[in-house]
């Protein structure tokens, strides 16, 4: 694929992440656009799981020709997300491990790049690997 | 309720879902018949406990009933 057949696609996607309620010491990370959910044992560990896993998602919807932003999350997610970031502590990206033990929920928004080539007949192909470091805005909701 | 890995992985086969690792890495997904996948949290290989709410999503993704699932773990 030449660098002159492709196209750089940039989009915000939204990650919920907190602790598992059900397993101690994990962390859930949602990314509501693509409706994926990873988990890891570190916040940190998890939301990188969630962008991965997102992007694995995102790449093989493409070269399917189908649209990866129509696995979208259900309403009641983005409400809640509604609520972490119209509520919620806002700080910068590098403090995420800092402020996550005494947060009960994170919303990230992160900035994902696609490599999309859209020469040809056939599907779209993605390639993460034109994937820069990502962007962090973060809101988070105060544990009870 | 979180759920082995490895249970989760029959579950899934049993709804006719391939859980297998993605070429060239070390991650785990799970393939739907048209070739739809969804990636699967297993730092911990086949003792990973994934999270209930991890279940509903790949529940979600492949249009399984969860309560279907969760008498198969």
């Amino acid at each position: 694929m030449d660098v002159a057949s492709t196209k750089l696609h940039h989009r915000h996607v939204w990650i919920l992440a907190y602790p598992a309620e059900d397993v101690p010491g994990e962390w859930i990370a949602h990314c509501l656009d693509v409706d994926v959910v990873m988990q890891g044992p570190t916040v940190d560990a998890a939301l990188q799981s969630a962008i991965d896993g997102a992007l694995f998602v995102m790449k093989s919807d493409l070269s399917r020709g189908e649209d990866p932003f129509a696995r979208r999350a259900p309403e009641s997610d983005w409400s809640d997300l509604l609520r972490v970031t119209s509520e919620g502590e806002r700080f910068a990206s590098d403090r995420i491990s800092e402020k996550a033990p005494d947060m009960k929920k994170l919303a990230v928004q992160c900035d994902v790049f696609l490599d999309v080539d859209l020469h040809g007949a056939v599907a779209p192909i993605a390639r993460d690997s034109a994937v820069p470091a990502p962007a962090w805005r973060v809101a988070a909701a105060p544990a009870a | 309720m979180p759920a082995r890995f490895r249970d989760l992985q029959r579950a899934l086969e049993a709804f006719g879902l391939v859980v297998t690792v993605a070429d060239g890495t070390s991650h785990w997904k799970v393939v739907g018949p048209k070739g739809k996948v969804y990636p699967i949290p297993a730092h911990n290989g086949l003792k990973t406990e994934i999270s209930d709410v991890y279940i509903r999503g790949v529940c979600r993704c492949f249009g399984i009933d969860v309560k279907d699932l969760l008498k198969l773990l």
